[in-house]
């Protein structure tokens, strides 16, 4: 088990009048290489929740919470090393850019774990191969790259701690479509590669479905659904009143369904549609 | 970063409130300088009770009122203790080497500290009960008299507003970088003074980046919308003043006569009272 964690609770600004349960008796497990998804609403909680991963939140009060093998609710948990374990790329990450060059800043989290100057490039040149930045990129200044490589660069100075929890916020937000594909690309590389738990908050059901082992929605600081793409995106009424859309494929075999088309709801992969259509012509 | 109450607006509904910021800037000024120019002790105890007065009327919490001294504490006790230690007048109290006490020294610190809590609370109570975009209105009307002789008053009032906008949104942004810096493995508060420094750069560069980012896109957008300086631009809110404001004015002006009257009798009477 990567991931575990029960009835979780966190208050912005306790103790202020200004106070605002964020979560709500939670309860996260996540599986070793578990591909995990986060859906919700704006203010649902997902960003919070998954800020606790590697401590930069601490709970208010929660019943279990152990990450990789670290116990968060033991006196003074080891925040050193459960920030090497867990990986976490935030939302825009080429704000977090700041070194002369690329090579130094991709460099930036091996050299704070004390790595030796050998790992450090060597982990350097391995990260910018699997985020597809060109080696000839390395010695330019970050603040010179185009958008799409910038978002790499950010990318691989968070793989280049070689975490064996990834967790990324809203990673593709604010890019065209090749981009999107491009990192999410990377991002299923190193899951297979590194047998890496991944753990994404993203709006864009179509991607969910196709990377996803898991999709959990959540609502209002509580979890509102948990389970395979699958069985998700067949609640079509939750999902649709929870203020989120549906991935293109559900919302046509939805559709196929109204008009008297008996369809399975829970086929939402492009793929499976693609089947069984095939399968109903023969 | 929260404890600084300079631009943090208390938005209620009071007399205070309604007062043209013209107004509450010429009184904070007044009040201010009749703080610094009362010698005696009655005098500062009128001036602190007429402040917590102006408060009460503003209907601004207390504790809200004093959090601004949070941020000055250090240049408080530091101030309090070099004119104790510098000035010597009056008795000697105490002494040790080239140390010596006395009681001159005493009050003179005692009444220079409390004139610097009064100007920050009196300055505070003023951006507690104007909001940034008045205040700047009232500053650019105040200084246009001085556009005669070029004086840019409008552009560095919208220098001011901007900047106060910016306050809360490049705090967030800190935040953000901090957190994703520390992600990496960057810590921010342990290590030597240098090691600090050297951490810093992590959080000031991007942060820099940033500012110049959103700077550029503002420009862009102001100029989009024709945006071409103060000549012959209309306001929506024109700032008039009213009878309250003629009140107000009165108040103040009363405070400031009884400050000089105190000054004149307490001079004479006790002198020795005088710090």
């Amino acid at each position: 088990m990567s991931i575990s964690i029960k009835k979780l609770n966190y208050v912005y600004d306790a103790d202020s009048p200004f106070s605002v349960a964020a979560l709500e008796g939670v309860d996260f497990c996540v599986n070793d290489n578990e591909f995990v998804c986060i859906i919700g609403h704006t203010g649902s909680g997902k960003s919070t929740l998954v800020q606790h991963l590697n401590g930069i939140l601490k709970p208010t009060n929660v019943e279990e919470m152990i990450i990789e093998g670290i116990d968060l609710t033991a006196k003074k948990p080891d925040y050193k090393s459960l920030r090497q374990k867990v990986g976490m790329v935030f939302q825009y990450p080429e704000y977090q850019l700041f070194e002369q060059t690329v090579r130094l800043d991709i460099g930036f989290g091996p050299k704070n774990m004390g790595l030796t100057q050998n790992e450090i490039d060597e982990r350097v040149i391995e990260s910018a191969k699997i985020v597809g930045l060109d080696e000839s990129v390395l010695e330019m200044s970050p603040f010179e790259l185009s958008g799409g490589q910038k978002r790499r660069a950010a990318i691989a100075g968070v793989l280049s701690m070689r975490p064996q929890v990834l967790v990324l916020d809203e990673p593709i937000a604010g890019l065209d479509p090749k981009g999107k594909a491009e990192i999410l690309q990377v991002i299923s590389n190193y899951h297979k590669k590194y047998n890496a738990t991944i753990i994404m908050i993203s709006h864009n059901m179509d991607d969910i479905v196709e990377v996803a082992d898991r999709v959990v929605v959540m609502h209002k600081g509580k979890k509102a659904l948990d389970g395979t793409p699958q069985q998700v995106f067949s609640n079509y009424e939750t999902i649709l009143s929870l203020g989120l859309e549906l991935p293109t494929v559900s919302a046509l075999v939805k559709r196929l369904n109204e008009i008297g088309k008996n369809v399975p709801r829970n086929i939402c992969k492009i793929n499976d549609l693609v089947n069984y259509v095939s399968g109903v012509k023969k | 970063m929260k404890e600084i109450t300079i631009g943090q607006y208390y938005p209620v509904d009071s007399f205070v409130h309604s007062l043209d910021p013209r107004t509450k800037i010429v009184a904070t000024i007044l009040i201010i300088a009749f703080t610094f120019v009362c010698k005696t002790f009655a005098g500062l105890l009128i001036s602190a009770l007429f402040v917590f007065l102006v408060a009460f009327i503003g209907k601004i919490p207390f504790n809200k009122l004093l959090s601004s001294l949070k941020a000055i504490y250090f240049i408080l006790i530091f101030t309090f203790l070099l004119n104790m230690l510098f000035i010597k007048q009056g008795n000697e109290i105490f002494s040790f080497g080239i140390i010596s006490i006395t009681t001159g020294g005493i009050i003179r610190a005692a009444y220079m500290a409390f004139r610097l809590m009064q100007l920050i609370v009196t300055a505070g109570l003023l951006t507690l009960t104007t909001s940034p975009i008045q205040l700047t209105d009232g500053l650019e009307k105040l200084f246009s008299p001085l556009k005669i002789i070029g004086f840019p008053a409008h552009e560095i009032a919208m220098m001011m507003s901007i900047a106060l906008r910016f306050i809360p949104i490049l705090t967030e942004e800190t935040d953000k970088i901090i957190k994703a810096q520390s992600a990496r493995g960057a810590v921010f508060d342990e290590g030597s003074l240098f090691k600090r420094a050297r951490a810093i750069v992590a959080l000031i560069v991007p942060l820099l980046a940033s500012a110049f980012h959103r700077a550029l896109e503002l420009a862009g957008a102001m100029e989009a919308r024709c945006y071409h300086g103060g000549e012959g631009r209309t306001r929506l809110k024109v700032l008039k003043m009213q009878k309250k404001d003629a009140v107000a004015f009165i108040a103040v002006l009363l405070f400031c006569g009884v400050i000089l009257v105190d000054n004149l009798l307490v001079s004479k009477i006790f002198p020795f009272l005088v710090g």
